[in-house]
């Protein structure tokens, strides 16, 4: 998993790395993974998040290019934004995972 | 170290019951090739059945040591069997060309686990199989229910059966581990699996071993198999299917060839295996239960014991569907039921399929000449005609061939796409079959063979 998540998260350890960051939610928390539309990368990167977060719900936004999210970030629902631009988010804790990945969370 | 040690007594555990069971199946001893190869098949099948049925009740060390205990159980039992039959294994030439022969295959299935430890598991290795073995990992070797029932990971299709990911659970429980590394090592062995059945068969078939020894060698150089998604390298059932798949038609076949008893319990117990391993296995499944029903009526077998060859893979098929509707698995499904209507909306298909295909067959960096050669071998079978056992590998080449291209008439997916991500794992499958109409076709003709 390593191998194929190195190249496109570019972190070091991917599957450590997210496997702690999502640790730090409870099991009850649905992770919503917002990817650009039209990416295989990203598809992967998707499957590779649902692997991973078990026993948490996931769920998916696919943005098309200039599209935005107004992400409601609650102690239930956290949002994980890949390649794309983070919004402005009030109220939400943000977690750096990679260049390309942030966590937004409750606080 | 200690991770070598674990995957020894994980795979001697299951080889142990796999032999078992086939000591248990078989009273005439069977050769070395056939013996390993299928307590292989069946010692994957024996844990996985035992982890999902056990899994039911137990889980944890619990679970493990009964499977362990069942495996242990089958195969004291079944050595006895076998040392009470006293029957004499049937034993290869030994000549010095055999040994350089013996030496090439363990050459080519060394390159295999090397392949695959280069590799790193494929897409579908890692979120339709290997994902399965991880959540039962953690789960005490039971793959959690709401698993089944969780529309969000639906990309893993929580429908498929489990012959594949309870194998690596085994392993994983074993290494205390889910250890996405170590578990590459369990598909070359499928590899040697289907190396050994084919030297066997293409031996039978032809009455040549070195006929048989072609086959066996050239079977794993075919770019796809050990270098592209669906090969035996990146974790995907398909290859495994394909090795079960023949083994099953080659005692079929044997069971056309000598009526035996063995061969028939073989044939049908294996084919039965093949929905455990993939959904697509229901399509082979089917097409060797047909033709063997008619092999067993040929044969002047009662109507009940035809009937009654379909009852175990029938058997599991239920039984799974029973399992999925327990736990709610509700993920879409990659096909509709073919409706006339259905049928005649998609027939603007048929060009599209055919095209894909050959192209597909005709992809060099894909196949090789690999297609070419069994295009050949069909015309050499076709042309002189050799009844029945050409008729009946025709039948189990062509009949999931033409099954596989039309599914995408139902696909309920963009068919185009559905073709790109799937057809050349189809003809993975097929790989193995097809080496037999090879092999079939460079026998020399004999005088009897017009009536055998």
């Amino acid at each position: 998993m390593d191998r194929r998540l190195g190249p496109l998260l570019q972190i070091p350890w991917p599957t450590a790395t997210l496997t702690n960051t999502l640790a730090q939610l409870p099991d009850d928390c649905s992770l919503v993974i917002v990817y650009p539309k039209d990416s295989e990368e990203c598809d992967f990167v998707r499957c590779a998040i649902g692997y991973l977060s078990w026993p948490r719900k996931i769920g998916e936004v696919r943005l098309a290019l200039g599209e935005n999210s107004r992400p409601v970030v609650s102690e239930h629902t956290a949002f994980l934004f890949c390649g794309l631009p983070l919004p402005n988010v009030p109220n939400a804790q943000r977690t750096q995972i990679g260049p390309n990945v942030v966590l937004l969370s409750a606080p | 170290m200690i991770a070598l040690l674990d995957l020894f007594v994980a795979t001697a555990t299951l080889a142990i019951g796999g032999c078992g069971v086939v000591s248990l199946l078989s009273q005439r001893r069977l050769s070395w090739w056939e013996h390993c190869a299928l307590a292989w098949f069946f010692g994957t099948s024996l844990v996985s059945l035992s982890l999902w049925i056990g899994g039911l009740f137990l889980r944890g060390t619990a679970l493990q040591c009964t499977v362990t205990g069942i495996c242990v159980l089958i195969g004291v039992i079944g050595l006895r069997r076998l040392r009470a039959s006293g029957s004499k294994q049937r034993e290869a030439s030994g000549t010095r060309f055999e040994f350089v022969l013996v030496m090439l295959f363990a050459v080519e299935l060394i390159a295999m686990f090397w392949a695959s430890f280069q590799d790193t598991l494929g897409w579908d290795g890692l979120v339709v199989w290997e994902i399965k073995a991880r959540y039962a990992f953690l789960n005490g070797g039971v793959i959690p229910s709401a698993f089944f029932s969780d529309a969000s990971r639906s990309f893993a299709n929580p429908h498929y059966p489990l012959l594949l990911p309870l194998t690596e659970t085994w392993f994983y429980l074993w290494l205390g581990d889910s250890n996405q590394f170590w578990i590459k090592l369990i598909f070359p062995i499928w590899c040697g699996a289907a190396m050994s059945i084919l030297l066997v068969a293409g031996e039978e078939l032809s009455g040549e071993r070195i006929v048989g020894w072609v086959v066996a060698l050239l079977f794993p150089l075919a770019p796809c198999l050990h270098n592209k998604p669906g090969g035996f390298q990146v974790g995907y059932a398909d290859a495994p299917l394909g090795a079960m798949y023949v083994a099953a038609g080659f005692y079929l076949l044997r069971f056309i060839r000598d009526g035996s008893r063995d061969a028939m319990v073989l044939f049908i117990t294996l084919a039965a295996l093949l929905p455990w391993m993939k959904p697509e296995g229901i399509v082979l499944w089917s097409t060797i239960s047909l033709c063997g029903a008619v092999a067993l009526r040929i044969k002047g077998r009662p109507w009940a014991s035809v009937a009654a060859s379909f009852l175990p893979g029938l058997t599991l098929i239920v039984l799974w569907q029973i399992f999925l509707a327990c736990v709610h698995e509700s993920s879409a499904k990659d096909f509709v039921f073919p409706t006339f209507g259905i049928l005649s909306r998609n027939i603007h298909r048929v060009g599209g399929i055919l095209d894909h295909t050959i192209r597909e067959l005709t992809a060099l960096r894909h196949w090789g000449i690999f297609w070419l050669l069994v295009g050949l071998a069909m015309c050499g079978i076709v042309v002189p005609w050799r009844r029945p056992r050409a008729a009946v590998l025709m039948w189990l080449f062509l009949v999931p061939f033409v099954c596989y291209c039309a599914s995408y008439l139902v696909s309920a997916l963009d068919y185009v796409w559905h073709m790109d991500t799937s057809l050349r794992r189809h003809f993975v499958q097929l790989v193995p079959t097809a080496w037999l109409l090879v092999a079939l076709a460079i026998a020399r003709r004999k005088p009897t063979e017009e009536q055998n």
